[in-house]
């Protein structure tokens, strides 16, 4: 399947954070991870945060994508989400801290809201922290 | 006629004005440049949501969805996107007009204002304003200037990563339409209302905007035309939950930016015409003043002579 190429495009309010051919994407959905290959049944998704893992010509690079929804459709996946950044994109350090300070509110006894708030605050650093720790995609995206 | 004194006052003093006048006009024009390529960037999310709601509307459990399902209308919600500002002709006055156009059909009405001209207008003509939203502008002068900024570190360093990716600014607009999305989500589920309304002015060219009224909730019919095989990986519902607060997100951020564009594209227009205007105004005066200060030539002229005629005789 190697000469058949998936087109993969990422709409944010600040433009296309990806617009580019891979081999395969898989990401995170509210139900469970899903994959896609070129040649996929006509199918529409909603997107958890996550991380998006693209891969062409075996190289892996990962996307921290903040839900919406995409469509697949005729070898083209359209992802509609608020927030979509490259690991060049995110401050590493930042991102680290925003984790513990997250896991430190958690440990606290807080209302419903609070939590829920800071649960969705963890969920989103995590991400943040895995995709900026993907070192291979930020060499090979250079190159 | 007045003295030379008072006309010489006078002409400074419009000078300083149309300065100031010719300044806000290429503020204006920078700001609008900035702002119209963010409209550009944001189009594609626009559409592509409008799509998805398309192909959903298609499917045959969505006709009693919460967010399809036309309802009795008891009470309306609009969205009303105005400047802080004045200085920008007719503007903020146009948009309140179309929205209280409307408004005189519909009662019970709910209004979000984005904009303190929008808000103050709508609130002396006695209407139901829920809550606004006034720094919005203020954060769209920001996203022009972060932007010309990013673009000189660019040039200088071209190293900087942080700056590649979306703005601060950007970030918190894109915030800002997320809320107000959300207290009209929130005010057509709780059936507080049921119908919501965007009143933004839709940006052509810089020398044409018209206010425009859009219905966005409930979504409505599904157009004609062949309906896509499309599978859906979760439940009809649920992707109504999902979709719909994006596609009105990306609505409300659009209108925004698309707001903006029409504000900085008057302001130019109103403050290019003033500028002009006084120009004319300092050269009938620089006449005036001309002619006044012949006269009092011609006066001292006169009275020399007249004495020099008295000394003689």
């Amino acid at each position: 399947m190697a000469d058949k190429k998936l087109r993969l495009k990422v709409a944010t309010p600040a433009g296309f954070a990806v617009d580019q051919d891979c081999d395969m994407i898989i990401m995170r959905c509210t139900d469970g991870d899903m994959g896609v290959l070129p040649g996929h049944q006509a199918s529409s998704v909603i997107l958890d945060h996550g991380v998006l893992r693209l891969i062409d010509d075996g190289v892996e690079y990962k996307l921290a994508v903040m839900g919406g929804v995409g469509e697949v459709e005729r070898d083209v996946m359209t992802i509609l989400t608020p927030s979509a950044l490259w690991p060049h994109e995110i401050d590493a350090a930042m991102a680290r801290s925003e984790k513990e300070d997250a896991e430190r509110r958690l440990e606290q006894k807080l209302d419903e809201h609070e939590e829920r708030r800071n649960k969705a605050l963890l969920a989103r650093a995590l991400v943040h922290v895995e995709v900026s720790t993907h070192v291979v995609a930020q060499v090979d995206r250079d190159v | 006629m007045p003295s030379k004194k008072i006309i010489k006052r006078r002409i400074t003093s419009v000078k300083a004005t149309k300065q100031i006048m010719k300044a806000m006009d290429m503020v204006a024009t920078t700001k609008l440049q900035k702002v119209k390529s963010r409209v550009e960037l944001a189009r594609p999310l626009f559409g592509a949501a409008g799509d998805i709601i398309e192909n959903l509307k298609r499917c045959d459990e969505a006709s009693d969805n919460v967010f399809v399902k036309p309802r009795e209308v008891k009470g309306t919600a609009y969205l009303v996107l105005s400047g802080d500002r004045g200085l920008c002709g007719s503007y903020n006055n146009n948009i309140v007009e179309k929205a209280m156009s409307h408004m005189r059909e519909r009662d019970n009405e709910q209004i979000i204002a984005i904009g303190t001209k929008g808000r103050d207008a709508l609130r002396r003509r006695g209407k139901n304003v829920l809550s606004s939203h006034t720094d919005i502008s203020q954060k769209m002068n920001y996203l022009a200037f972060m932007y010309s900024m990013e673009s000189i570190e660019n040039a200088v360093s071209n190293v900087d990563k942080i700056l590649s990716g979306p703005s601060v600014a950007e970030t918190a607009l894109y915030r800002d339409a997320e809320l107000v999305s959300g207290m009209l989500i929130d005010l057509f589920k709780s059936g507080k209302v049921d119908e919501v309304y965007i009143v933004y002015t839709h940006f052509e060219s810089v020398l044409s905007y018209r206010p425009t009224l859009a219905k966005v909730l409930p979504l409505g019919e599904k157009d004609a035309g062949p309906g896509k095989d499309m599978h859906y990986e979760q439940d009809v519902d649920e992707f109504f939950e999902h979709a719909t607060p994006l596609y009105l997100s990306a609505f409300v951020y659009s209108a925004m930016l698309e707001s903006a564009c029409c504000e900085f594209a008057a302001r130019m227009t109103s403050m290019n015409s003033a500028t002009k205007n006084a120009g004319e105004i300092i050269d009938k005066l620089t006449l005036v003043y001309n002619r006044r200060r012949q006269a009092d030539i011609t006066q001292e002229i006169n009275e020399i002579v007249g004495g020099a005629s008295v000394t003689k005789g």
